[in-house]
């Protein structure tokens, strides 16, 4: 038996009020209800497992007892290291911190190996450097005292680095060729993109693991289509305004498609929360856009005036700011607001996360990541990649963690699903 | 024996478990957990300062061991059986190994720019079949005629002329196929380029500015290009640096992988500018005795234009170039 199993059925910490007993007890009724309603229903159960634990958790003197019952947080094998090992603890009873342990030092070297040896082999030791790279960012990732790991093998990434190389070949190669062919080339590249996503999301699913159990991913590649093809272009129709939207749709396809072995992680942000979570952004881009208009409409109307020289002299810097603020602000900007809704509003059974990432901290560190890179020709390189993973480590708690050790592997695919294991079988170096 | 996590590779599950290696056999004990694995189907994985060492089954299973006085048991264990710690893991644990490459991925870089790729864009440019060489040479021709050119303003005769003026000097054993065109361009002024293929366009503008002699220095200059196939090694090389300029600032910024190309690639463009004009000067030196008329076109070429130094410039300063091409006459 799991230590406080009713409160990380619940999902809440073991301090958690009445009230907040009845919250939670309610929200994961509905979560039932509303699987039951897509006809995916949970395991009847843990339905039973939940009503348990509210018919004890709600109760005071019953309560009292089930606690008197556990032991002390901290004595259990499993979790003791973890929460010695809190270091930046901001976790509270129930969660775990996601720890990164991988130190600079140590990754400077790897790296430093990786590139010489890339370089004597005129890039062929590419992919056996990205193997020893995704394995110590995941194998220095940890949670709840196991680490994630990597099964990528060399093979297939340089298969697909080769296959993404003669791609860009064909395309330079094509603009020389004619405009018959660039536009092809154009063409094949749009409609290819999705799934060369799509293959290198699946690859990076499936070549990663917890506990010993893979990801999967699911995804198809119409909807890919859909995400590009259709939300891509409306953020330019829309001047940027559906932006929000886009966002959701990418997150949502790539959270409400992904298991962890046979359990299928939901993600219930909606475009809504996008919009709640950029509307300081989407204010100042609103103001800039009307500002913009305004001064070419002042323009227009009164001719010669000091006004309008000055706008035609300044046009230039003036867009290229508009640039550095897109770069600066709103990047960095949606990259957290994106990463914290998409945390914050995923789970997986009843295994929940809590992501506290801020702007001004990723702003810091990611614009003195950059500074450093270019300063030192791109030999900071490294440590910048070992900034970002403590910072994203740091922000991200996960809740009930415990409940993942119930997770089943996926049973092993069909032989005939030849096309999917051809397509496993290449690494496409894309993300989101 | 060893304190480890043991997993089993079908459910998440943990089981605390102990390791012991002998008679070439890792085994596995724990509550409801007693596996004897054949080494062989044992991968040990590298040790890593902070992560746990993750031993992987061949079955799926693996083993996790975090703390470090365990790993280092571990270690001794390993280091007894007959499996050898790959090298590239004892280069990545010493420091001294990392100055080395580092020294040795600048030096290589350096070497790669500087005779590396341009000698495997000289090879690959020889090894493009004529054909092919031929159809670029006309599409891009194509190209720059609905882009950028307008027809020719010159006579027909006036074109004749210069046509036989260069026939005369340009046509000889060892000299390339060309064919002459005239074009007109405002935005391009006073110019001539050739083409892979042996196309040389002069434009109007060039020729109302040289007289005959300058002319056909210029003429000579582009048939350098021709020679030396320059158009099709700079597309190669701008190629390669374009794809690993990406690969090494591809995650900073656009802009830094576009322009660490600009400038490593205008190295190369001067490089081709040079090859031309001392292939130029020595034509002239055999046929006239004097390269004065090459030194002169270059003198009414250079218009007074802003400095834009000598890194971004795709061409060298002018009087760099007349002094190479001095250095080359007797």
């Amino acid at each position: 038996m799991e230590i406080n199993a009713h409160y990380s059925t619940l999902g809440v910490n073991v301090d958690a009020s009445p009230q907040q007993i009845g919250t939670a007890y309610a929200a994961q009724l509905a979560a039932f209800r509303k699987r039951l309603a897509i006809a995916d229903p949970l395991p009847i159960e843990r339905l039973d497992a939940l009503r348990e634990a509210y018919r004890i958790l709600s109760c005071p003197l019953q309560r009292r007892a089930y606690d008197a019952q556990q032991a002390p947080p901290g004595a259990a094998p499993g979790s003791a290291e973890t929460r010695a090992d809190g270091a930046f603890g901001a976790a509270s009873a129930g969660e775990a911190a996601v720890e990164f342990h991988g130190s600079g030092a140590e990754y400077f070297r790897i790296w430093l190996v990786n590139i010489a040896l890339t370089l004597l082999t005129i890039g062929f030791y590419s992919a056996w450097a990205k193997v020893r790279r995704e394995r110590y960012f995941h194998r220095n990732m940890m949670v709840d005292g196991s680490s994630f790991d990597y099964h990528g093998t060399p093979r297939a990434i340089l298969l697909g680095r080769l296959v993404v190389l003669a791609f860009f070949l064909l395309a330079s190669l094509a603009e020389y060729v004619g405009p018959g062919a660039s536009l092809a080339v154009s063409v094949f590249g749009l409609v290819a993109f999705p799934w060369l996503l799509l293959t290198s999301i699946r690859f990076r699913a499936r070549n990663t693991s917890y506990r010993g159990i893979r990801f999967a991913f699911s995804g198809s590649y119409l909807k890919a289509l859909v995400l590009f093809l259709v939300h891509g272009p409306l953020i330019l129709l829309t001047l940027g305004f559906s932006f929000p939207i886009f966002l959701q749709r990418q997150k949502a396809f790539i959270a409400n498609h992904l298991s962890y072995g046979s359990a299928p992680l939901r993600f219930n942000a909606r475009a809504g929360d996008f919009y709640r979570g950029l509307a300081a952004a989407l204010t100042l881009w609103a103001l800039l856009l009307a500002g913009a208009v305004g001064l070419v409409l002042r323009l227009f109307s009164g001719p010669g005036s000091a006004l309008g020289l000055a706008l035609i002299l300044f046009a230039l810097p003036l867009l290229g700011l508009l640039f550095v603020l897109l770069q600066l602000v709103f990047l960095p900007y949606s990259r957290v607001v994106g990463s914290n809704l998409l945390w914050n509003h995923m789970q997986v059974g009843i295994t929940r996360f809590r992501s506290t990432q801020r702007v001004r901290a990723y702003l810091a560190i990611a614009l003195s990541n950059w500074l450093l890179i270019l300063l030192t020709l791109g030999f900071f390189w490294p440590l910048a990649q070992i900034r970002l993973a403590q910072f994203r480590a740091r922000n991200l708690f996960v809740v009930a963690p415990q409940a993942l050790a119930e997770v089943a592997a996926k049973p092993r695919e069909k032989a005939s699903a030849l096309g999917s294991e051809a397509m496993a079988a290449l690494d496409l170096d894309i993300a989101l | 024996m060893i304190d480890a996590f043991y997993y089993d590779g079908r459910s998440a599950h943990r089981h605390p478990v102990r390791l012991g290696i002998d008679s070439g056999q890792l085994h596995i004990l724990g509550a409801g957990v007693a596996r004897h694995v054949p080494l062989r189907e044992v991968d040990f994985g590298e040790p890593l300062a902070g992560a746990p060492r993750c031993i992987e089954l061949a079955d799926g299973g693996r083993c996790e061991v975090g703390d470090s006085a365990q790993q280092a048991a571990l270690a001794r264990l390993i280091a007894d059986t007959d499996a050898h710690e790959s090298p590239v893991v004892r280069i990545q644990k010493s420091w001294r190994a990392a100055l080395v490459a580092f020294v040795l991925v600048v030096a290589g870089s350096a070497a790669a720019y500087l005779w590396g790729l341009p000698e495997v864009a000289r090879l690959a440019a020889q090894m493009i079949p004529p054909t092919a060489v031929q159809k670029i040479s006309a599409t891009a021709l194509a190209q720059l005629d609905r882009q950028h050119f307008s027809p020719s303003r010159l006579s027909g005769a006036r074109q004749q002329q210069l046509r036989d003026n260069a026939s005369t000097f340009l046509t000889g054993p060892g000299l390339p196929n060309w064919r002459l065109h005239f074009r007109s361009s405002r935005a391009l002024g006073s110019n001539a380029l050739a083409l892979p293929g042996g196309d040389i366009i002069v434009l109007d503008e060039l020729v109302t500015q040289l007289d005959e002699g300058e002319i056909n220095a210029v003429l000579a200059h582009e048939l350098g290009h021709v020679e030396h196939r320059h158009g099709l090694r700079l597309l190669l090389q701008k190629a390669s640096l374009a794809i690993v300029m990406a690969a090494w600032f591809g995650d900073v910024s656009a802009a830094a992988v576009g322009i660490s190309g600009v400038l490593l690639s205008s190295g190369y463009s001067r490089a081709a500018e040079l090859e031309a004009d001392a292939y130029a000067a020595r034509l002239l030196l055999r046929c006239c005795q004097s390269a004065e008329a090459l030194i002169s076109s270059l003198d009414q070429l250079e218009r007074p234009t802003r400095k834009t130094g000598d890194l971004l410039a795709s061409h060298p300063d002018t009087r760099q170039r007349i002094a190479a091409i001095r250095a080359l006459s007797p």
